[in-house]
């Protein structure tokens, strides 16, 4: 049974990926044991048997765990809306910030005002209702300082690497301190501010592509051009 | 229907005033990811038709109560330009017949897309017709799928639509302005290519039973060239994604700020 797409082939809705016994991940949907992708893709042949589809656009839906980096897009008189880059709002209660109900009514913009950046997790989201954030974590909260690098939500895991490689090797290389959100916000704060403009731009490179087959090697390279050239 | 004298729609040789064959279509060009502000855009020219699609979303429902729990709201917006027709300058107000078509295209499209995978959001579509010359709706959902796709929207097939008309009382494809006029009869016909499925089929005129059978089957080979452009119109605009070669010189500019 034929696989009918080669390694990194453009997909379009509707295309016949694969006949057969395949596991194929990403969004696609099958019919009997025929799988078709849903979206616009690129299609990665990972072993024999196993094919993946990356998709080229996608707006990012939030799951429970992600971290994200959300924009504070209004106050309300419990609670905060924050802009995740998705279609759904997020929710940030004050019950995540202090410990139990305070008698005393705070300004909640005193805390958190309108256009802070935010680093916080994802505690829910069922699609029913908008999904709630918590910063109840070490390294959650507002964000004083950085460089805010924006990339497409799909290309968010090559910028993590396989066990977080990608983004150590970032880190140590260009000596940065690297946050990723899974919404495709991503802040790099450094002692300079070239640093910071140096690893923004390797982030950058690296998710220009559809489809980067190693992306540790790629960004080995990519530091070292910047490294190379004594920063920007 | 124009009253009036009778124009001939069809020549002594058989063809049709413009030289095409009965089941000719107009040449048809299709172009993807037009517009930078949009999430997926598309342009095609069928013919002398210009038409333009962008399309926002998924995003927020504005205003939130139109928002459907279980699924994906589509909402399509048809509009002709005032300079898109040859006689009088047309009033930008939306008339009667574009809210029709609007409302025609959007079921058009339900049918192709994953309505239920986004729920509580909405995906825009804004069709605008830049030069029209007969058909312009199905142009338009042969443009708003390659759009729809273009922003990464997930969809069982693409839609792609052609005309179906009756002149001189033989069936002829893909009618022009004049003998969308002229003619005895105009059948728009949308087609999901791959699945064979039919999303649209609005008529008028009279038309025999095996006239319909056979519009249809002429609509089924003139979808498959229309899904053929609609590809690779796609599949160029995502491999000829700029890539340059990094040079330690021009990377001063990009990022700096």
């Amino acid at each position: 049974m034929p696989i009918h797409v080669s390694n990194g082939q453009i997909v379009i809705p509707g295309d016949l990926i694969a006949e057969g016994n395949y596991e194929v991940s990403g969004p696609c949907f099958s019919r009997g044991k025929k799988f078709y992708s849903k979206v616009l893709s690129v299609a990665v042949i990972e072993k024999s048997k196993k094919i993946r589809l990356i998709p080229v656009k996608r707006c990012y839906i939030p799951s429970e765990g992600d971290l994200v980096i959300g924009k504070v897009i209004d106050v309300g008189p419990t609670y905060w809306l924050v802009d995740i880059n998705s279609p759904y709002t997020a929710i940030l209660q004050v019950s995540e910030i202090f410990p139990r109900p305070t008698s005393h009514q705070k300004d909640l913009s005193s805390i958190f005002k309108v256009g802070d950046l935010l680093a916080a997790k994802v505690l829910l989201f069922d699609f029913t209702h908008d999904p709630l954030l918590t910063m109840k974590e070490s390294r959650l909260g507002r964000i004083e300082k950085g460089l805010l690098v924006e990339v497409p939500p799909p290309r968010v895991s090559r910028v993590i690497g396989k066990k977080g490689q990608v983004v150590n090797y970032l880190r140590e290389a260009l000596n940065v301190e690297i946050t990723v959100g899974r919404n495709g916000r991503i802040i790099v704060i450094g002692k300079e501010a070239d640093l910071e403009a140096s690893a923004a731009y390797v982030i950058k490179r690296l998710c220009e592509e559809h489809y980067v087959a190693d992306p540790l090697e790629e960004v080995k390279k990519l530091a070292s051009l910047v490294l190379g050239s004594g920063g920007v | 229907m124009v009253s009036g004298a009778k124009v001939k729609l069809l020549r002594e040789d058989g063809r049709r005033l413009d030289g095409r064959a009965l089941n000719e279509m107009r040449s048809c060009k299709i172009e993807a990811g037009v517009l930078k502000n949009a999430d997926g855009s598309a342009y095609i020219e069928l013919g002398r038709n210009k038409i333009i699609v962008a399309v926002y979303g998924p995003k927020e429902v504005h205003p939130r109560h139109e928002a459907l729990t279980d699924r994906m709201l589509l909402r399509c917006r048809y509009s002709m330009l005032p300079f898109s027709v040859s006689d009088e300058r047309k009033s930008p107000t939306p008339s009667r017949r574009e809210v029709e078509i609007s409302k025609v295209i959007r079921e058009a499209l339900e049918p192709a897309i994953f309505l239920e995978e986004f729920p509580r959001t909405t995906v825009d579509v804004f069709i605008e017709v830049l030069e029209a010359d007969g058909s312009t709706r199905v142009a338009s959902i042969t443009a708003a799928s390659v759009a729809l796709a273009d922003a990464g929207i997930p969809m069982r097939d693409l839609v792609a639509g052609v005309s179906i008309g009756k002149i001189e009382s033989e069936l002829a494809v893909d009618l022009n302005g004049i003998e969308d006029q002229q003619g005895e009869g105009d059948m728009p016909i949308a087609i999901m290519p791959r699945l064979g499925e039919i999303t649209l089929l609005q008529a008028d005129g009279r038309y025999t039973r095996e006239e319909i059978e056979r519009a249809l089957q002429l609509a089924m080979e003139a979808v498959t060239k229309l899904y053929e452009e609609q590809r690779r119109a796609l599949k160029e605009r995502y491999s000829k994604l700029p890539i340059e070669e990094v040079e330690s010189g021009e990377f001063s500019e990009g990022v700096a700020q």
